[in-house]
Parts: structure tokens; C-alpha cells; sequence
């Protein structure tokens, strides 16, 4: 991936329509806004509401989003503090399109790709060299720098509820940095689509499953090894 | 040896107790709608000095450039202490308002005669500027996209 920036950090093009007319294309719908769906329609419902003020409406997104957003930081091992800070500068960003966002049922998607910008941003701000090519990549050779210590503010194996968990949690961060960023972005909640995961990481779709299986496989023989 | 779908379910239960999103953050996330601003025209970050393909060491201040309608915002930021300053101008020049608003405050000044401001003092983070015309009419007030400083 070429970080470009000529139109600063926004989300994806197909989703945001230009020119700008409030409320442009938005998706027709003919069911009731409820909080609890996921499908298309209710999301075209949330955002119209959302950006014409309707702070439920919004609570419903965030409510639905937040940790797949959260998720996207913390896959980039950014701390605590910096995790925040990429999850506000994302909502923010949405707010700022809000009265533009064409493709409800890409919301994820587009969240998910937003994150990830705004990590590297962030990354990119505080001096550090974000190379050409996909994030995992960039993951993947900060997963060599760090080594296996453990990012600061991350579950300390020691308060982890039993032994199965803190084996299974060290052999995690002992994963390629690739593996781990993959793997975060999987467990987020609700479980992402792969649609969602490709917007977080920048790989095509169809590489999701392989390295999926790839990077479970690896953790899943450690673990039964270490038995 | 333990399933794939098995040992994913386990690190999202753990990462669920261990990792959410802290209460901040969402209370921070869900607050976010009070930035809604449709009354202003969005003026896109067109330039940005720290987009380089090599990174400049040292001091070297950061050049941004929006771009709202017919108005060009050019602002310099210089890291001072724990947050930065502002210095910036608008082009062409216009009597206006501008605030640097962030999630931590707002600061307002104007723009003098040759369309220059300046803030001291704005705590890093994510930042944008709201420019408004003193005179009623004269440009369509503008919020700049939001930057992180």
C-alpha cells in the first residue's frame, strides 16, 4: 500500500460522494432504524439520523463499531494512550463525513480503513518510518523490534483467569507480527467480516482465509506442543 | 489439537476481558457527535509537510495547507513543550474569525490585515480550525478536516 494523503485522511473514496450534497444518495430504506440489526438498512437509518443531530442514533454506531475500531489500533501494538487517540481522530473523522456516507452497509469497512490510517498517521507523526507495502508488513517488522516482550498496557500473563489462558495468550504475542495483527483485527467484537479485516490490513479478501488457517495452525501446534 | 474456531473464540474471550475498549474511550467516541458542524463548508487538508517519503530530523516546523471554496488556510505548527503553536494565513486575505478547536478547548483569534493568525499553546492531538468571515457574506464559513497535532 502507497500511503498517499493529497486529500488527507478520509475514508474511501466509493464511500465518500463529491461533491458534497447533504444527504446525497442515501440509501432508501423501508424498515424501522433498530439498534440491534447490522443489516444495510438499519445502518442507512442510523447515519441519516445520526446526521441530523439524533445522538441515539449515533450511540448505536459507536455501540456497534467501537471495538473493531479499538481492535484496528490496538493490531497496530500501539499502547493504550495511542490506541485512544486513534480511536477518537476515527469517530471524528466519521462525524465529519457523517452527512456524506453513501455505502451504509460498507460502514465497518470504512471505520475499519479509517482506523488503520489513522494509525499509521499517528505512527508517521511520532517520527517512526512506516515503509511502502501492506501494513502487515510494517506490523510484521515492528513484530522484529519488539521481539516478544509484551506491548505495555496489554493483559499481564500473571492476572490472566487460568494457566490455559496465559499459555495461550504468551504463544499469541510469540506469533509473527503479521499473525498478531491479523489475528486482533479477527477477535474483535462482534467478529468483523472479511470484508471489514481486508479494510483493516490492506490485503485482498482472498488472502484473509489462507493466512488465517496459516497463522491458527502455527498457534494451535505451539499449543499443543507446549502441553 | 484444540480447533481454529475454538482457539479464535478463546483469545476474543480473553481479549474481551482484558483488552475492550476502555469506558473513556467509548464515553470519548460517543461524544463525538457534538462536533457535527453542517452549517460549515469542509475545507480539505490539501498539503501536508509530514507526508514526505523521507522523514526530516529535528525541529523543522510542519506545513499544512487547506482548502475550502476559494480560501486557501496555510498554518505552521512548531512542537513547544508538550503541545504546539499555531501560526497561519489565510489567502486571499479576508477579515475573519478563526477558532482551533479540539476535544480539549477551543482558542478564537482573527486574522490581521495580511490574513496572519497565531495560537500559542494548543495541546497536541486531534485539532481543526472554524474560519467565519466578519463580514456577513463574504465566504461560506469553513471547518477544516480534522488533523492530529
Amino acid at each position: 500500500m502507497h500511503h498517499t494523503r493529497g486529500r488527507g485522511v478520509t475514508g474511501c473514496g466509493a464511500l465518500v460522494a463529491a461533491p458534497r450534497r447533504l444527504g446525497a444518495a442515501m440509501l432508501p430504506f423501508g424498515a424501522m432504524a433498530d439498534p440491534e440489526s447490522t443489516g444495510e438498512h438499519a445502518n442507512a437509518a442510523l447515519l441519516r439520523a445520526a446526521a441530523a443531530g439524533d445522538q441515539q442514533a449515533w450511540e448505536s454506531i459507536v455501540d456497534r463499531y467501537a471495538n473493531l475500531v479499538w481492535s484496528v489500533a490496538r493490531s497496530f501494538q500501539l499502547g493504550q494512550s495511542d490506541a485512544a487517540d486513534v480511536s477518537q481522530a476515527t469517530w471524528l473523522r466519521l462525524v465529519e463525513h457523517i452527512a456524506d456516507v453513501r455505502e451504509a452497509d460498507k460502514l465497518g469497512s470504512w471505520l475499519a480503513t479509517t482506523a488503520r490510517r489513522e494509525a499509521i498517521a499517528l505512527l508517521r507523526k511520532g517520527g517512526r518510518d512506516v515503509p511502502a507495502g501492506s501494513a502487515g508488513d510494517f506490523v510484521g517488522h515492528l513484530g522484529v523490534q519488539i521481539g516478544l516482550d509484551p506491548v505495555e498496557d496489554e493483559p499481564d500473563a500473571g492476572v490472566l483467569r487460568d494457566e490455559r489462558d496465559a499459555v495461550l495468550w504468551q504463544e499469541f504475542r510469540a506469533l509473527s507480527g503479521q499473525c498478531q495483527q491479523l489475528l486482533r483485527v479477527l477477535i474483535a467484537d462482534p467478529p468483523p467480516s472479511y470484508a471489514e479485516v481486508s479494510a483493516a490490513l490492506d490485503v485482498p479478501i482472498g488472502s484473509i482465509g489462507p493466512t488465517r488457517k496459516r497463522c491458527l495452525g502455527t498457534l494451535r501446534r505451539r499449543l499443543a506442543a507446549s502441553i | 489439537m484444540i480447533g481454529e474456531e475454538e482457539v479464535l473464540s478463546s483469545l476474543r474471550e480473553i481479549a474481551g476481558r482484558h483488552d475492550p475498549v476502555p469506558p473513556a474511550v467509548l464515553a470519548a467516541a460517543r461524544a463525538s457527535l457534538a462536533w457535527r458542524d453542517p452549517d460549515a463548508a469542509l475545507a480539505e487538508l490539501v498539503r501536508d509537510s509530514l507526508d514526505r517519503l523521507i522523514a526530516v530530523r529535528g525541529g523543522t516546523p510542519r506545513v499544512l495547507t487547506f482548502l475550502g471554496g476559494a480560501l486557501t488556510i496555510d498554518v505552521q505548527v512548531t512542537a513547544r513543550g508538550g503541545g504546539v503553536d499555531v501560526v497561519g494565513e489565510l489567502a486571499p486575505v479576508v477579515p475573519a474569525k478563526v477558532v482551533i478547536e479540539s476535544p480539549g478547548g477551543s482558542h478564537e483569534t482573527a486574522a490581521d490585515g495580511e490574513g496572519r493568525f497565531r495560537v500559542e499553546g494548543i495541546a497536541a492531538g486531534p485539532v481543526r480550525l472554524r474560519c467565519e468571515p466578519l463580514v456577513e457574506g463574504a465566504f461560506v464559513p469553513l471547518r477544516t478536516e480534522w488533523v492530529q497535532l
